[in-house]
């Protein structure tokens, strides 16, 4: 070729960065795709495909947007998932080879029977067509019909057999999500409710991590998960899988080229008409459809009650700590010291996790109790040594006075020693109130479903980023400004140049 | 009302109190003198177990305060106790912080309470500051508020560390004004103070501490004007020493000469005076007193300056027989003592056991 080679070769190989696209497994060796994290996904993409770089995440919306914007060449998502986003995604196209075939089970405890149980239960809708109709109904395209049948009271069912707690995956649309006023939703979830009818048993529906799945049924929190769960070997050693009750198959979603996706309208895109009209969209989509504000504001109380509860308790062992620690008696101040190093050591998710799975592993508690309970301790933590350095703070000579004039030490702390070690500590304390507040967004990994865990959920279905995003850090803001508000009305409370300068309880003369 | 035996005290291996005994009668001014670090205000406070005794008895009414079934608390309510620093609650308005004990304490009605704490604020001349917070007063408001704080407790007895050290200058009288009326209604006081004039005027008793025990004690007219031991005389007369032993008849000259000279320029003698007590010392020592030593030598020589006269004091003691160098077997023409005479304003001498004391005024 003569003339300029060089900048027509520049040309080529730079478009092929940007535009060249992937429409094969071969395609995609050496790039960057991305999974839901505790899925068994890069597994079967390292069978088939070399070199990829793979990227855990744990939303599905994430994913699209990680594959719009180009930072993942391709999401791997189970077949009926991977159908629904292109559906709703033109830009989005399914590879037409798949990673692989796999079935997906149903997990339960090692050697509990409900496995067997439930595997005779699937092999019989498998034949009378429940199956089918199941999956027309989830698969198809009509919402109306997506819900859960109530099949209490029919066929002489009275649930005397017992209680099956049921954890699922939220973010796996159509198998496995959250719906309408957090209702569990999905075939998966259609599923265990029939199975738990065909045993005379009551369900108890957990939505959870995917994540947490197989350590929740390890430890006992829940006694059978789902959520596109695929029957692998690996799994098989630690929990028992029922019957395959659907062969789907793991895809791949790639971003079609320009010239494609220019053709296909998404529903998105057409509204980016105008700015307003497109917020009042996002507005719409993220709080209005299915009463979706219901679930931020049933998000927003599980914040609220975790953070204050924990605070208060925290305050409480705080102020234990903080005596423990400047106590004199060795036997007293070193274990407290330890506490409070061992404490801030580690980070409060790791925390939570060994607090759910391992010390209350077998005990039927509440998640939010967990919560509270982890998040007090933390809190109690940094608490003890802000009150340690405003009582220190003190001057000493006050309490002396105090106690010549005939207090005891009890007296002399909480009449002099406390109220002024209170102004102290109060502006910090307010501090860490607020970040603890910020803290308890990380309560999802322990399937309790609070503020963030919500906008998950939602921006699980929306597969919207930026609105709902930034909607959940103004409610948090809002949350935050609220709280320090209140506590600086106690603030004034305690600082006494800020009080009104009469004495209690006294005719001025 | 109160008796002290054997009191002492130990922080860690060194012993601030050694051996204190005391009594202390209804009606009593007692000023604690003193140098700093004598333990003057440990003795204080241990006297309210603010600090804990070592050993010994504090006996109240008949009570031993340290006797663990004691209540202190209810015998520490008849004890004030004025500090040095003032010590007021900053979070709590003056009138609350007089209030405080009696409402909590004397369990007098809150009404009963204010009306006390402004009688008492009149009296230290403060009611107009009943509304203050400490912060918005000056030290000397400071401090008589917290007499007031005290007295609301009607103790029988008030003890008072250094009420005045960490004053301004300007602000000490009224303080002093405030005790000095205390002082004339009869009130019980022991006061740690070094305001020499008014533990002159105002105590009834003097106790001089020196290195944690009573060193001399007596009324005021007594360590103020006839102070019957040495180190009193020093304080009292605010005189500083320099000490040297000489105990061989080559001792060395130089380094006496130069610590006289050290001594001299610290105390900011000029540099005429510094030779003057070399020559004097030069005189009486090698021409005069050394030839008459027997084996070993035993001479000490002690220079001490009064501040408040500026005079210069030489006392030198010696072994042997009575021997006065400047009156006995004086020879006519005796050079040297006919400088010695020449230089000093007055002289003593005094010898006994074996001991001679010879006291020049230079």
């Amino acid at each position: 070729m003569p003339g300029k080679p060089d900048r027509a070769q520049a040309d080529v190989s730079l478009s092929s960065i940007k535009e060249v696209p992937i429409t094969c497994l071969a395609d995609l060796k050496g790039k960057k795709i991305a999974s839901l994290t505790g899925t068994s996904f890069d597994v079967s993409i390292n069978r088939v495909i070399p070199g990829v770089t793979h990227m855990y995440f744990n939303d599905s919306s994430a994913m699209v947007q990680a594959v719009l914007a180009g930072k993942v060449s391709a999401w791997a998502a189970d077949a009926p998932v991977a159908r629904l986003v292109a559906a709703q995604f033109p830009e989005l196209s399914i590879l037409p080879e798949l990673i692989c075939v796999d079935h997906y089970g149903l997990a339960v405890r090692k050697g509990h029977p409900l496995g067997r149980q439930a595997s005779e239960v699937i092999g019989r809708f498998k034949k009378d067509g429940t199956m089918k109709a199941m999956e027309d109904k989830w698969f198809g395209a009509d919402p109306a019909v997506k819900v859960i049948p109530d099949l209490s009271g029919k066929d002489g069912f009275d649930g005397r057999a017992g209680v099956i707690r049921f954890g699922h995956d939220t973010v796996t649309e159509p198998m496995s999500y959250v719906g309408d006023k957090g209702a569990s939703l999905g075939l998966d979830v259609e599923l265990a409710v029939r199975i738990a009818h065909a045993l005379n048993m009551k369900i108890e529906r957990v939505p959870m991590n995917f994540g947490g799945l197989i350590a929740a049924l390890q430890s006992d929190k829940v006694d059978m998960v789902a959520g596109c769960m695929t029957i692998t070997e690996e799994r098989k050693k630690s929990v028992d899988f029922t019957v395959s009750y659907h062969s789907g198959g793991q895809a791949l979603l790639v971003k079609k080229a320009r010239a494609e996706a220019a053709g296909a309208r998404n529903p998105a895109v057409a509204e980016k008409i105008t700015g307003v009209s497109q917020l009042a969209a996002s507005f719409r989509r993220t709080f209005v459809t299915e009463d979706r504000y219901k679930l931020v504001w049933q998000g927003i109380q599980v914040t609220l009650l975790i953070s204050v509860l924990s605070a208060v308790f925290g305050t409480l062992l705080g102020f234990g700590v903080c005596l423990m620690r400047r106590a004199k008696s060795a036997w007293l101040y070193i274990p407290a010291k330890v506490f409070i190093r061992a404490i801030q050591g580690t980070p409060i998710v790791v925390l939570l996790m060994i607090l759910y799975y391992v010390i209350f592993g077998g005990v039927d508690i509440d998640a939010v109790l967990v919560a509270i309970i982890g998040f007090s301790i933390n809190f109690a933590a940094y608490v003890s040594e802000m009150m340690r350095t405003g009582i220190d703070a003190v001057d000493k000579g006050q309490h002396e006075a105090a106690v010549a004039l005939g207090f005891n030490r009890v007296e002399v702390f909480a009449k002099i020693t406390f109220p002024q070690a209170a102004r102290h500590v109060l502006p910090v304390f307010k501090g860490e109130f607020i970040s603890m507040l910020k803290a308890t967004s990380i309560v999802g990994y322990i399937a309790i479903q609070d503020l963030t865990k919500m906008s998950d959920i939602i921006r699980s279905r929306t597969y919207e980023a930026f609105f709902p995003l930034i909607a959940t850090a103004l409610i948090y803001f809002a949350i935050a400004y609220a709280m320090m508000f209140l506590l600086s009305l106690v603030e004034v409370k305690v600082d006494p140049k800020r009080r009104a300068r009469v004495v209690k309880g006294v005719a001025r003369s | 009302m109160i008796s002290v035996k054997h009191l002492s005290k130990d922080f860690g291996a060194s012993a601030v109190l050694k051996d204190i005994n005391v009594e202390i009668k209804k009606g009593e001014v007692i000023s604690i003198i003193g140098p700093s670090g004598t333990g003057k205000s440990t003795f204080l406070r241990c006297l309210n177990l603010l600090e804990n005794p070592t050993g010994g008895e504090i006996i109240i009414d008949g009570l031993n305060l340290l006797d663990k079934k004691t209540n202190v608390f209810r015998l520490r309510q008849k004890m004030g106790m004025v500090f040095q620093s003032f010590n007021l609650f900053s979070h709590l308005m003056v009138i609350e912080n007089i209030m405080l004990g009696p409402v909590d304490l004397l369990k007098m009605s809150r009404q009963e309470a204010f009306d006390e704490a402004m009688k008492l604020l009149t009296m230290v001349g403060l009611a107009e500051k009943a509304y203050a917070y400490p912060d918005e007063l000056s030290g000397g408001q400071k401090q008589r508020v917290a007499i007031a704080r005290t007295l609301a407790m009607r103790p029988e007895i008030v003890l008072f560390d250094e009420p005045t050290s960490a004053l301004d200058p300007t602000m000490v009288s009224e303080v002093l004004a405030v005790v000095r009326k205390l002082a004339e209604e009869g009130m019980t006081m022991m006061i740690v103070t070094h305001e020499m004039k008014f533990a002159r005027d105002v105590s009834t008793r003097v106790l001089f501490m020196e290195e944690g025990v009573i060193y001399e004690e007596g009324p005021p007219q007594q360590i103020f004007e006839r102070p019957q031991r040495d180190k009193t005389r020093a304080f009292i007369h605010k005189i500083k020493t320099f000490v040297f032993e000489i105990r061989s008849k080559a001792f060395d000259i130089y380094s006496l000469n130069a610590g006289i000279e050290g001594f001299g320029r610290k105390q900011m003698l000029s540099q005429k005076q510094i030779y003057n007590i070399e020559l004097v010392v030069e005189e009486l020592v090698i021409n005069k007193l050394l030839e008459r030593q027997g084996s070993p030598v035993d001479i000490t020589l002690s220079v001490g300056y009064v501040e408040e006269s500026g005079g210069i004091e030489l006392t030198l003691t010696y072994a042997g027989p009575a021997y006065n160098p400047l009156e006995d077997d004086v020879e006519e023409g005796d050079l040297s003592v006919l400088i010695v005479k020449k230089m000093m304003k007055a002289c003593t001498c005094v010898s006994e056991a074996g001991k001679n004391k010879l006291r020049l005024t230079l």
